[in-house]
């Protein structure tokens, strides 16, 4: 890997579910654990998100968490973690926290999954880190969950869905970000998300592959109620990530949003530059996705005009990843052969590691 | 100008003056729907979201588009004649008529409403102006009754299409709405997707914005949701032929999105069987794009990159919008294109759009009739 060896090497998403409970349970008070031992709760994704489709499940998935989470870990362990020797990776749990409605509940689940991960998965592999989970429905809890986590150390980010009830940008969710500027947290977005909005203006679709396919679309009107709305204004310092978005929607993006705003900017006074600059130095994106062209030609004609070298991520997705032989081999090669995979590392750790890893070792 | 110099504007917006709503309600709708308007009003699922977005300007409309009458942008034709038809040399500019298309829930009254605006758009502007052309008005939430609206004015050459806004009940590849696809193919009406509308669903797939802004540019969003639904749900593979404009959405993110369907179809293609090629196929064979509002790279050259990545010759067509506010110019769109070539800047203007709608000169049905009654 060109270079990145001096630097170290990070992965921005390791993903993580949570489908089962058992390991939960000692991170719950006893009225939890009563609950979860007479009602007919599974948690999130056995409960809200049945029948979860065979293309959303990894193939390795059986296998992984045949012991439970712990099964999770020893084989990313003996995995992953020994091929590529990551001096850090960020785990980022799939959990759809946001399809449990019971205020309650969806703390205490939180608060378990961010305990468990705080005591399983930072020794896994280097520096890890992981992302809060917190629910998106309820602002103010949602903050107060990620001061707990977040003064503890080793937070990489706090995690939402992209898909929420109302848009994220909306100053009712403004104690979220709060929390996590407070902290120097980015906030990351998982294209996901099942809130009871259908996913277009126009209500279902009918198939899978097109709501996989139009998840993006979500992402895009989020992004667009961060900077609307004024969130990446209040808070300079703020980064958001997209998780698995695609690349190449965003420079047509910002055109038509710069232009938009040229017209219509009396409407949002505190959006005080064009939009392409809030994302040029507050958005960054991982590299996985799905909306590559199909030569590297076409990708690189993509970033003449919006450079975004500064803003992709490198990011395996593993276990949603093939089975790779190098670290280049991680991510799709048009990315590596325009960004390359040392700059997308370093970035990486510029977004992760730069300040943590002094208070990671001090912890 | 020499011979393949001229415009043909795919979008303009004639809409009702002061007088025209209760002229159109006595001219054309039944006694029946004119007490219920009255009695009960309109109906329309934008009463169940709230009010609509305060509009940047008055009207949508340009600043200077407001008629010396005093009546509203779009009103008076004799002055988008002057300000419009006359100052760009149009050859031919087509209306899609939006006003009242905001989803009536009652069928039979959005129905009779549909028919009323087509008799008014003959009266007011088709009527006194041979180079106006009309999409049919439909209540498409009933393809039923819609696909006998469509029968009864597809026989008359100035209109040339059919319209719907993006904010349909459901996404527009479901196939509720196949039977309006069938006959459109059937007699060759390009069917266009326009910006705009109230289905009562949230703007996005995370609830509802706060601001104009987002709303308008949010319709980019809401119009690749189309696409996506069309192509995926088989729509094209159904009806070849069938033939899509879409108006007002923007055009850059095309090249992107087929990327992302192709590559999804490949990993998922199990699940649509019924696609026989890429979602990208079907996207440059049934699929024509309209260039307002334009999206704005600092650099022309980016569009150069825009049309090889697209590689849809020909399907890109000059709309301006008039007299709404975010208006593009013929200048303004020649000047962009013109890095791609002289050539295919003009063929933006003009040609692309005749090769696609059959102006034909015909004879027209009637100039003005009485009302339809409808059950």
């Amino acid at each position: 890997m060109n270079g990145a060896t001096t630097q170290g090497f990070y992965d921005s998403d390791v993903v993580i579910e949570f489908d089962d409970h058992k390991d939960l349970l000692q991170y719950m008070p006893a009225y939890w654990r009563e609950y979860f031992a007479q009602s007919d709760f599974e948690g999130p994704r056995a409960n809200g998100v049945h029948g979860l489709p065979r293309t959303a499940i990894s193939k390795f998935k059986s296998r992984l968490y045949q012991g439970g989470l712990a099964g999770y870990v020893s084989a990313f362990n003996s995995g992953y973690a020994t091929r590529f020797r990551p001096d850090g990776v960020v785990f980022n749990p799939l959990y759809n926290i946001e399809s449990i409605r019971h205020p309650d509940l969806s703390a205490v689940l939180a608060t378990a999954v961010n305990d468990w991960m705080h005591d399983h998965l930072l020794t896994a592999s280097g520096h890890s880190l992981f992302s809060i989970v917190v629910s998106p429905h309820y602002p103010d809890a949602a903050a107060a969950e990620i001061r707990r986590v977040a003064a503890r150390g080793r937070a990489a980010q706090v995690i939402l869905p992209a898909c929420t009830a109302i848009p994220l940008g909306n100053r009712i969710n403004r104690p979220i970000f709060e929390a996590a500027a407070e902290f120097g947290l980015p906030v990351a977005l998982q294209a996901t998300g099942y809130n009871g909005n259908p996913p277009t203006s126009s209500g279902w679709y009918t198939y899978f592959v097109e709501e996989f396919a139009g998840l993006k679309l979500t992402l895009e009107s989020q992004l667009m109620s961060l900077i609307t709305e004024g969130v990446l204004a209040e808070f300079e310092q703020l980064k958001v990530v997209l998780l698995d978005s695609g690349v190449t929607w965003l420079p047509s993006y910002a055109w038509r949003f710069d232009k938009e705003w040229r017209g219509m900017r009396r409407d949002v006074p505190w959006v005080t530059k064009p939009p392409s600059e809030y994302i040029r130095e507050q958005v960054f994106c991982t590299v996985t996705g799905v909306d590559l062209p199909e030569s590297v030609d076409e990708f690189r004609a993509c970033f003449d005009e919006l450079d975004l070298s500064k803003s992709l991520l490198f990011a395996s997705r593993y276990p949603y990843c093939h089975s790779p032989d190098t670290v280049e081999s991680l991510i799709p090669s048009f990315v590596d052969q325009v960004f390359g995979t040392a700059a997308l590392v370093e970035n990486t750790r510029q977004l992760y590691w730069k300040y943590h890893s002094r208070s990671v070792r001090g912890s | 100008m020499n011979n393949h110099d001229y415009i043909i504007d795919c979008d303009i917006h004639p809409t009702f003056g002061k007088h025209d709503y209760a002229r159109l309600a006595q001219r054309y709708l039944p006694k029946a729907w004119q007490a219920y308007a009255i009695e009960y009003g309109q109906n329309v699922v934008s009463h169940s979201i709230g009010s609509h977005f305060p509009r940047i300007h008055p009207n949508s409309a340009r600043f200077d588009a407001w008629p010396p009458n005093g009546d509203v942008p779009g009103s008076d034709y004799d002055f988008m004649k002057l300000q419009h038809f006359d100052r760009w040399k149009t050859k031919y500019c087509i209306i899609n008529p939006l006003t009242l298309l905001v989803h009536p829930r009652n069928y039979g009254f959005a129905n009779a409403v549909a028919h009323a605006l087509n008799e008014w758009v003959i009266e007011t502007w088709l009527a006194k102006d041979d180079h106006l052309r009309s999409s049919i008005s439909i209540a498409y939430e009933d393809p039923t009754a819609s696909v006998r609206e469509i029968e009864r004015y597809s026989g008359d050459p100035r209109f040339v299409s059919i319209c719907f806004v993006t904010r349909t009940f459901e996404p527009l590849g479901n196939s509720k709405y196949w039977p309006i696809y069938e006959i459109c193919e059937s007699k060759g009406l390009p069917f266009g997707i326009h910006f705009g509308g109230y289905s009562g669903w949230p703007l996005t797939g995370a609830g509802f914005p706060s601001y104009y802004i987002e709303d308008h540019c949010g319709m980019a969003q809401s119009m690749q949701a189309h696409v996506i639904s069309m192509v995926m749900e088989g729509v094209f593979e159904r009806f070849p032929k069938l033939q899509v404009v879409l108006l007002e959405g923007g055009m850059m993110w095309l090249p992107s999105l087929m990327w992302r369907l192709d590559r999804c179809w490949r990993a998922m293609r199990s699940e649509v069987p019924h696609l026989k090629e890429p979602p990208s196929f079907y996207i440059r064979r049934n699929v024509w794009l309209t260039t307002q509002p334009i999206e704005e790279p600092k650099k022309l050259s980016s569009w150069k990159t825009f049309v090889e990545q697209l590689n849809m010759p020909g399907r890109i067509m000059y709309a301006s919008d008039y007299p709404h506010w975010d208006f593009d110019s013929p200048e303004k769109i020649e000047e962009i294109f013109t890095v791609v070539g002289r050539d295919f800047a003009r063929d933006i203007l003009g040609a692309n759009a005749e090769r696609l709608y059959r102006f034909e000169a015909g004879k027209p049905l009637r100039t003005g009739t009485e009302a339809v009654v409808q059950s």
